[in-house]
């Protein structure tokens, strides 16, 4: 009772005396001043005071501060006024973060360089160690300042332009910290961070350049944070937490294109194989280059015929396998290609329009003849590039915001979205840290910034701005696969994961610039080449021994990174398409940079990652030694769960049982764990419980194709009130909690004591027949040949298409001589066929998708619609595969060619599979 | 008597004087299993890292112990899962093969070292050079009281199928320690693309000046077979020069590159492609000069580089050289006609001329008795785009 009340105190806005509060930090006003307190971990720091300043470039001075600060009607304040501005902030809580949203007004009738920030000065009791500046690396804390001042990184030669740090800076020790930034995403061209040791200040601040008359609107955060697992991932954390709708793909889990697997050009460089598709769960395509000239995705005909700087490439496949050279290829037969082939697989496939760098490159006589004004020349970062996007063109650096090149390529994106019915748009080079000065700075556009050489706006502004500009072409229906730290649905992260130099240069900013938003890794594979340099001296068994240990690295980065492969280390490697299902489902529910878990010495584990959150969590250890090793797993319930006094109950995560035991004390779970070698282990959350403070608990799981459970079983503690919050489980559905057998509601009020018996039961969405009929199902007989038959009612043609594309799982078997010569299943609309126990039926018009069972023992697939069948028939033949285990074998990719397969005579061959979820 | 003594007084005297230009060697390892073998010949020292692809991995100038080259740090990082990263800094002169990545690592098979006063070299070769499916052999020699080293790469296609490649030729040094070079780059004017690739186009044919960093990549057309590279101050004296001959083949190409984080700048001969059938073979002779006198060159012809500074066309050898005789021409107007007298290596030799031909906005040429002839371009440093 006592702890629901305090929780409520917490949790609200205080009348009496007004403080904005957040479970870890309260911000209140006290003796006009503000202060931060730390609600955390008090004993590292208690309070900081936070004061804002205001820097004015013009003038190169502080201005001195006359800040009121005011804590009335429930909210907190801050007021500043000049006879030239006035800066009002309101501050409140945002789940961890303290936001503080800014007006600043200039009255003046000229326009100011102003530098608003805030500076906080923490009473840490230990001298903290570590300053985050917003990169990716910790600086250690010295005698003398540490500063970062502008967005400029180092330079990333693949996308030409530069790194920029996230929106946040923090100072720590060992165990807490404090953080200041801004909100991620935000019109910022320029921000600045540093920690004065001397002093004790921590700084962060933003440059504005204010139009006479104008109003502008900044937002700030400020947090404190438990740096026991990792400062600035917990600062990180914090921000994904508090704003998800910034994190949030568009379309959210409904998103048909960025859940599964990127092709790699795959459906792209050749027409698309539907079983490949399938078995490698693609679901977009990165479509490089669908245009003649860069920067005319249009195709205007008085821009089509010119003279490029470098020749044409001879025939390059585009387009779903065209061989396309464009001498003596017509505007006209290039658009009529282009439109026949987007309208027949660009949805299908999730034909993702490369839209020339994200608008950021250009042709070069175009550029400078018709779009002057656009050009950017900031040369820290290349301003021309000889062979770029399209490799005919010289390209030059443009600016995609309020510029005539932006109208045009703003316009463009708009007509080609109707034209070929767009699923989205591909942007490359979507990074920052490339400063634009040209005419249209002096307009009235977002992120006006200043330096000695006068105002600019930086390129991240105009890309974030872009991608807001796309989604609105159809809200929820335009989906964006980015390459580089900026707003998007799909991140690519366009290196090998085995490439370990550039892993660890650009992780984790890469990564957290990613947060909880799907990321595919985009980059040549093995690199066999560059990997073992002597590989034409291995035999077989030691390239099996190498590429298995690879293979084992990339699914351990998989999970510890949310970062996707693609098929090119597929192919060959059935181990990275059996962790497929496990894989969706921990990304589904978001990438976390924080992973709360302390872990015995004796436990071996350099990979570790953590998705999701609270009773929907999911844990994954990596042990990549040789010997298996065992040793106790603490996870913080509080920082995984977000809220006090709430216990997470966590079990092994496996396909068919598992049981785990859970030791609660105060705020950690504690559970053992065996981590064998090179297997991922995985766990997840069950159920949360609030009100747990000591206890035993046995959890187990048992699950099905058409049900699953949990159920956990309470020892060694005194009775207690509490709430039960039962986990999420995609594509089921909660049919019942239990205590004892006698429902419970979930989050009613329940005593729970020793002895008592939680039960969690949910029924799949989609299959409604047990794993065992489906599997005894005659779908080929003895010798390997096609014996069941297909219903189709008559007219139903997306009936038609489920049946031609099931016939189709058959084929390709065939094809791979996996299966001997078979012809389709007979396919039937003789409703009498219905009653057979060979027979599969599929049709479309119904309420929900259900594969089903028929009362003559055949199988139902009942869906909504065409397209929703095919997806289900899929489904189907997923479950299928384990009846028909074939495996891709190797097959010359990027990364890996057709001379290193013959040399190590793995034609044909795939490594061996390991089922260690099962 | 008298005789004995005379005969032994001259043969002491020979010794004396032989002893600080005799040749020797010595080995040692910079990582386990991995030599790097060490010769001199009394002017120079040089290293050899057989077991990190032959690099030529040393180079000090022994009367100032002035090194040339950066150390080598070599390091192997071991993994649980992935191959071990060998890591070896890039420093020295490596043979490459351009359009595949740089393995520079790969170890070279130790054949024979032969070590006499005279002369000294080592002969070492790769079965899968840069991971293709053909054979290196390279050989690294140095003569005694000589500033040159001599180095000899053959190619062997192995592959049963024609074979094109071009070979790549790598230098990183460092003249000035902490600063940033600047690469001397005979760049021939009128020419904007070498074998379909866009190359910095100069007006007329100069010794390009590579050092401001906003060029981050140079790729230029060559004029002659050589490039440089001295310290950018202007002042500190030394000159280090790679050449091969095939660079004025067709498709061949100079590429220099710098880093934009430290002073790492470097010299890079692209080599004209060569088509070899199975078993077909093809040799490649590549030499370093140190001139220790010169503030940079303008010309290499033979072991003789030949630099102008005001009021003077300097000359300095790799090899001691006998007297001979020198016409320097201004356009086609002689300017002056020289008898220079026997050099030894290392020796500098200064041509007083009118300092009217002297800028580096003036170009000469000359021709030596024997009817070689040199030119001398303009010279081009390098400007901000």
């Amino acid at each position: 009772m006592k702890k629901t009340v305090f929780l409520w105190l917490c949790c609200t806005v205080s009348v009496l005396s007004a403080a904005v509060i957040t479970p870890n930090v309260k911000l209140e006003v006290s003796g006009k001043k503000l202060y931060l307190h730390n609600l955390m971990q008090p004993r590292s720091w208690h309070k900081a005071q936070l004061r804002p300043f205001m820097y004015d470039g013009k003038m190169k001075k502080y201005i001195p501060a006359d800040v009121t600060v005011s804590d009335s009607d429930g909210a907190v304040t801050l007021h500043w006024e000049t006879e030239q501005w006035q800066y009002t902030t309101r501050f409140s809580a945002k789940k961890m973060l303290i936001l503080g949203e800014s007006v600043l007004v200039n009255k003046s009738g000229k326009e100011l360089f102003l530098e608003p920030g805030f500076i906080a000065k923490a009473d840490f009791s230990e001298a903290p160690e570590l300053f985050w500046d917003g990169f990716g690396k910790m600086r250690t804390i010295g005698k003398e300042p540490l500063v970062r001042n502008g967005i400029k990184g180092k330079l990333m030669k693949h996308i030409a332009s530069s790194a920029i740090p996230f929106a946040g800076s923090a100072v720590m020790t060992g165990k807490s910290g404090i953080h200041l930034g801004h909100v991620m995403f935000d019109p910022v061209s320029y921000s600045a961070s540093g920690y004065d040791p001397v002093k004790g200040e921590l700084r962060f601040s933003q440059r504005v350049a204010v139009h006479p008359g104008e109003t502008l609107q900044l937002r700030w955060v400020a947090g404190a944070m438990d740096a026991s697992y990792g400062g600035a991932e917990a600062a990180v954390q914090q921000h994904y937490d508090a704003f998800p709708e910034l994190w949030t793909v568009s379309g959210g889990q409904q998103n048909p294109y960025v859940w599964g697997n990127h092709a790699h050009y795959r459906t792209w460089w050749i027409t698309p194989v539907p079983e490949e598709v399938r078995r490698y769960r693609i679901s977009c395509e990165w479509t490089y280059t669908p245009y003649k000239r860069s920067g005319d995705m249009l195709c205007r005909p008085e821009q089509w015929d010119y003279r490029p700087n470098n020749p044409f490439r001879k025939k390059t496949p585009r387009f779903g396998g065209y061989m396309l050279a464009y001498p003596g290829m017509s505007r006209e037969e290039f658009l009529q290609l282009r439109k026949e082939r987007y309208l027949k697989y660009g949805k299908k496939y999730g034909w993702l329009f490369y839209n020339s760098c994200s608008g950021t490159w250009c042709e070069i006589q175009l550029a400078k003849s018709k779009y002057p004004d656009s050009l950017t020349d900031d040369t820290s970062s290349p301003t021309l590039l000889k062979s770029w996007s399209t490799g005919h063109d010289w390209e030059v650096r443009v600016f995609p915001m309020g510029t005539s090149f932006a109208a045009d390529f703003r316009a463009d994106m708009k007509k080609l979205t109707e034209e070929l019915d767009l699923p989205g748009f591909a942007l490359d080079c979507g990074s920052g840290g490339v400063y634009y000065r040209g005419p249209a700075v002096k307009k009235h556009l977002p992120g006006r910034a200043w330096d000695d050489e006068g105002v600019f706006i930086d390129q991240s502004v105009a890309i974030n701005d872009e991608v807001d500009y796309i989604h609105s072409l159809r809200p929820g229906s335009m989906s964006v696969f980015i390459n580089g730290p900026l707003k998007g649905d799909l991140v690519m992260y366009e290196e090998s994961l085995v490439e370990l130099a550039k892993l660890r240069n650009l992780m984790p900013l890469a990564k957290w610039h990613a947060g909880p938003r799907p990321t595919v890794s985009h980059g040549h594979g093995w690199e066999y080449r560059n990997m073992v340099p002597d590989w034409r001296s291995k035999t077989s068994e030691e390239f099996c021994d190498i590429i298995g240990k690879m293979s084992d690295h990339m699914i351990f980065s998989q999970f510890q990174l949310g970062i996707n492969t693609t098929y090119i280390s597929m192919s060959g490697n059935p181990q990275q398409i059996y962790i497929l299902p496990e894989y969706e489902e921990l990304k589904r529910a978001g990438w976390n940079s924080l992973v709360p878990l302390k872990l015995a010495d004796t436990l071996y584990a350099p990979y570790r990652g953590c998705f999701g959150s609270g009773q929907n969590s999911f844990f994954f250890l990596g042990n990549s030694r040789p010997a298996e090793c065992s040793g106790e797993v603490v996870l913080d319930n509080e920082l995984q769960s977000r809220r006090k006094n709430t216990a997470l109950l966590v079990v092994r995560k496996l396909r068919s049982k598992a049981e785990t035991v859970n030791r609660i004390n105060g705020r950690y779970t504690a559970f053992d764990a065996v981590l064998p070698s090179r297997v991922p282990v995985l766990f997840e959350t069950v159920c949360a419980v609030e009100g747990a403070e000591k206890l035993c608990a046995a959890v187990s799981t048992e699950k099905r194709l058409d049900r699953q459970s949990w159920s956990v079983e309470l020892s060694d503690c005194k009775p207690f009130a509490a709430k039960v919050f039962p986990r999420d489980i995609r594509g089921f559905t909660l049919t019942g909690l239990e205590l004892n057998g006698k429902k419970l509601l979930p989050g009613a009020t329940v005593t729970l004591k020793s002895g008592d018996k939680l039960v969690g039961n949910y029924i799949s969405d989609t299959f409604r027949i047990t794993r065992d009929a489906l599997h005894k199902f005659p779908f080929t007989n003895a010798d390997g040949r096609i014996s069941c038959r297909l219903h189709v009612p008559a007219g139903d043609q997306g009936a038609k298409a489920g049946a031609q594309r099931f016939n189709e799982f058959f084929r390709y078997l065939k094809k791979q001589k996996f299966l001997p010569d078979v012809t389709p299943a007979p396919v039937t609309s003789n409703q009498s066929s219905l009653q057979r126990a060979d027979v599969i039926a599929f049709a479309t018009g119904a309420d929900e998708n259900t594969i089903s069972a028929l009362p003559g023992g055949g199988i139902m697939l009942k869906a909504r619609n065409a397209d929703e069948l095919e997806k289900l028939t899929c489904i189907l033949l997923d479950e299928m595969d384990k009846l028909y285990p074939y495996v891709i074998p190797f097959g010359p990719v990027m990364g890996l060619n057709r001379e290193m397969i013959y040399s190590a005579k793995m034609q044909g061959k795939h490594l061996p599979q390991r089922p260690y979820f099962e | 008597m008298i005789k004995r003594i005379f005969f032994a007084g001259l043969g002491v005297l020979l010794l004396n004087g032989c002893t600080a230009y005799q040749c020797s060697m010595s080995k040692g390892f910079i990582g386990p299993d991995v030599p790097e073998y060490i010769f001199s010949n009394g002017l120079i020292r040089i290293k050899v890292a057989s077991g990190i692809a032959g690099i030529v991995s040393g180079f000090e100038y022994l009367p100032e112990k002035k090194q040339l080259f950066e150390p080598l740090i070599y390091k192997v990082e071991k993994h649980d899962l992935l191959p071990d990263s060998v890591h070896a800094s890039v420093t020295g002169g490596r043979e490459l093969v351009w359009g595949v990545g740089n393995f520079g690592n790969a170890k070279m098979t130790v054949h024979r070292v032969h070590v006499e006063p005279a002369k000294t070299f080592i002969e070492m070769s790769t079965r899968f050079f840069q991971g293709e499916n053909i054979e290196a052999r390279k050989r690294v020699e140095i003569h005694s009281g000589t500033l040159l080293v001599d180095v000899t790469f053959t190619i062997v296609n192995r592959n049963k199928k024609m074979q094109k490649m071009s070979l790549w030729k790598h230098l990183t040094a460092r003249i000035t320690p902490e600063k940033r070079d600047t690469i001397l780059i005979p760049a021939r004017g009128g020419i904007d693309r070498v074998a379909g690739k866009a190359v910095l186009e100069m007006d007329e044919d100069v010794i390009y000046h590579d050092f401001a960093p906003e060029h981050q990549a140079v790729f230029m057309a060559p004029l002659a077979p050589w490039m440089g590279r001295c310290s950018s101050d202007g002042v500190n004296r030394g000159t280090l020069v790679m050449s091969c001959d095939e660079m004025l083949g067709p498709e061949a190409f100079f590429y220099s590159w710098k880093s934009p984080v430290n002073p790492l700048h470097t010299a890079e001969m692209v080599l004209p492609g060569c088509e070899l059938p199975y078993r077909g073979s093809k040799t490649y002779r590549i030499r370093y000069y140190f001139f220790p006198h010169l503030k940079a060159i303008r010309a290499l012809s033979g072991t003789t580089g030949i630099d102008i500074e005001p009021g003077f066309v300097v000359l300095e050898n790799a090899v001691d050289v006998p007297a001979r005789s020198l016409t320097l021409f201004c356009g086609k107007k002689a300017i002056g006609s020289y008898r220079i007298p026997a050099l030894a290596a290392g020796e500098v030799y200064r041509i007083a001329v009118d300092t009217g031909f002297t800028g580096n906005d003036i170009s000469l040429s000359g021709q030596w008795d024997n009817k070689e002839k040199f030119n001398l371009p303009k010279i081009k440093e390098s400007v901000k785009k």
